[in-house]
């Protein structure tokens, strides 16, 4: 490139304040890299750039060093290709960028095996408000932790448990301003030495463990419980990827009552890999402690448990929808049993009750043989229902059953919508029946009267 | 349309049109004073570098049709040496430096 070239390239280079190189990261080729890395000019070759999002799979990591500037304040750095090893230089570029954007307040490092650590970058950094870290040491977490501006920080644990020196550390007053903290681990037992000590006020609470026991779980849910303000937060999720080799893999739902203080909570989400023993003792405390409930996901291993072990009934379903008006969303296993019947009852099910907020439901592995008398009674008692599910491909497609359970709640959920569809036609006919009276009055009533003669037939 | 910030609010709201990139441009094209802010919009956010190295003299680079991808040609490697010699011997007399000094704005 001559000087010529280097000119037209400085003519729309200061214009650029964000670059993403994440979709387009195969598109140039190693000799643009290695010509755009000696220009004839001091570095930044972006000098206005704010926002940076490097991706690693194109192999040059090491030209970040170009974009990085003095005003940058968002970095994201994907490194979680498996193809992708940090090298020493790699590492070492990794650990040095701090000196030259230190503005930075939302960093984020999506890291995998042997895709290097920030830890010593992040320790740089003291005014970031947002940090996603990838796995870091102990001392980045402490660094973190007295952060007085971080808010949102999402956290992979280290693989060994934090250090009894760092729990007594992380007693005193940290995360000050955190609402929300996503903490990912390998096991619950470095998620309980994470949370030993640790007294924070977020709103939203994630944590993802990779492997845990049905049998400890309990411990480390009532661990977390005790870690939190329970006027603070709003919503709590929970999963558990795998159960390793544990030997009882069930669990009960009652796991959460340490969870019942939150009386501000919104969303809740369980999601585990065991069998989860749910009753209507259990659903209506939960309905009575969390009045505020958006969001309610309780989901199991459906292989773990029969449908036997399916023991929400649809009175406590409506109960639940009695003390949670607000609830949009639910997730969760229902025995159909009182209302499946091959026809529609000529009662209006729990004197006309109707959940008006609820528009999405996954049924998960509940079983039903009479997809019309379930659609009428969720029609009645949820009008507003705009998609729901059960059997869903995703989890059950190998199941023996798949066929069988999956095409009756796709008819269910078929029939919901022609019976909406009609409610609507019969509101409107009411409508137009009060409204305007006299001549349309009598002509509807006498057609109603004669469905033939609807449609001009001679009887 | 002299208050600057009235404009920037205009075409602020022409940003977030569906031919942004074609109407951003028109404008830049407009006058003198509509330019600069034209031009922010315009590249304010990069999917990539690509667009910086079509910018470029189409001799210096070249679409890979299987990657549909941008490759730069063997002449653009000659001028590497030729940039690298200017930072370590200092500019030559030959170059046009007053335009050079105003377009990478050092």
């Amino acid at each position: 490139m001559t000087l010529e070239d280097w000119s037209i390239f400085c003519k729309y280079n200061h214009h650029v304040r964000s670059l993403e190189m994440e979709r387009h990261y195969d598109e140039i080729g190693p000799e643009i890299w290695g010509a755009i890395a000696c220009p004839p000019f001091a570095l930044p070759l972006l000098p206005n750039l704010t926002s940076l999002t490097w991706n690693t799979a194109c192999g040059t990591f090491l030209c970040i060093r170009s974009f990085v500037t003095q005003g940058l304040t968002k970095l994201h750095i994907n490194a979680y290709y498996r193809e992708f090893k940090f090298s020493p230089s790699a590492q070492s570029t990794l650990s040095c960028i701090p000196m030259l954007c230190p503005s930075v307040s939302h960093f984020e490092f999506y890291g995998g095996v042997e895709s290097g650590d920030a830890s010593v970058a992040l320790q740089c950094w003291s005014q970031l408000i947002l940090a996603r870290t990838g796995k870091i040491s102990d001392a980045a977490i402490l660094h973190l932790s007295k952060l007085p501006s971080l808010q949102e920080l999402y956290l992979e644990l280290p693989s060994t448990p934090i250090s009894p020196n760092t729990q007594k550390l992380l007693q005193r007053p940290v995360f000050c301003a955190l609402h929300l903290l996503d903490v990912e681990c390998e096991t619950l037992e470095l998620l309980d030495a994470f949370f030993e000590t640790l007294s924070i006020a977020p709103k939203t609470l994630s944590v993802n463990i990779a492997y845990g026991v049905a049998q400890v779980l309990p411990a480390s849910i009532s661990r977390i419980s005790n870690a939190c303000a329970h006027s603070a937060l709003e919503c709590f999720r929970i999963v558990v990827e795998d159960s390793g080799a544990d030997p009882d893999p069930s669990i009960s739902a009652a796991v959460l009552q340490p969870l019942y203080t939150f009386r501000n909570l919104r969303d809740l989400d369980f999601l585990v890999p065991f069998g989860v023993r749910f009753d209507d003792t259990t659903l209506l405390q939960m309905a009575k402690s969390w009045p505020l409930l958006e969001e309610l996901g309780i989901r199991g291993e459906y292989k773990a448990l029969s449908s036997n072990n399916i023991n929400i009934t649809t009175n406590a379903l409506v109960s639940l929808l009695q003390h949670c008006p607000r609830l949009t969303i639910i997730a969760i296993a229902v025995d159909w049993s009182t209302v499946d019947r091959p026809d529609i009852s000529p009662e209006i099910p729990y004197q006309g009750f109707a959940h008006k907020a609820l528009s999405y439901a996954n049924f998960s592995s509940s079983k039903i043989r009479h997809p019309i008398g379930v659609a009428a009674f969720i029609s009645a008692i949820a009008p507003s229902m705009d998609t729901f599910s059960g059997w869903n491909d995703n989890w059950y497609f190998d199941h023996p059953d798949f066929e069988e359970y999956s095409s009756k709640w796709e008819l269910a959920k078929d029939l919901v919508k022609a019976f909406s569809a009609v409610r609507e036609q019969e509101r409107r006919m009411q409508k137009t029946v009060g409204g305007d009276g006299g001549v349309e009055d009598d002509c509807m009533t006498g057609e109603a009267d004669s469905p033939s003669s609807m449609f001009g037939e001679e009887e | 349309m002299s208050v600057l910030e009235l404009r920037w609010k205009i075409f602020q709201l022409v940003n977030l049109e569906f031919s942004r990139k074609k109407t951003l441009l028109a404008l830049a094209l407009t006058c003198k004073s509509f330019t600069g802010p034209a031009l922010d919009l315009l590249w304010r956010k990069l999917d990539g570098l690509d667009p910086l190295i079509r910018c470029l003299p189409p001799t210096l680079w070249k679409l890979e049709k299987q990657k549909a991808g941008l490759k730069l040609v063997s002449q653009i490697l000659a001028h590497i040496r030729e940039c690298a010699n200017l930072l370590s011997t200092g500019i030559p007399k030959g170059y046009d430096v007053g335009r050079l000094v105003y377009f990478l704005q050092i």
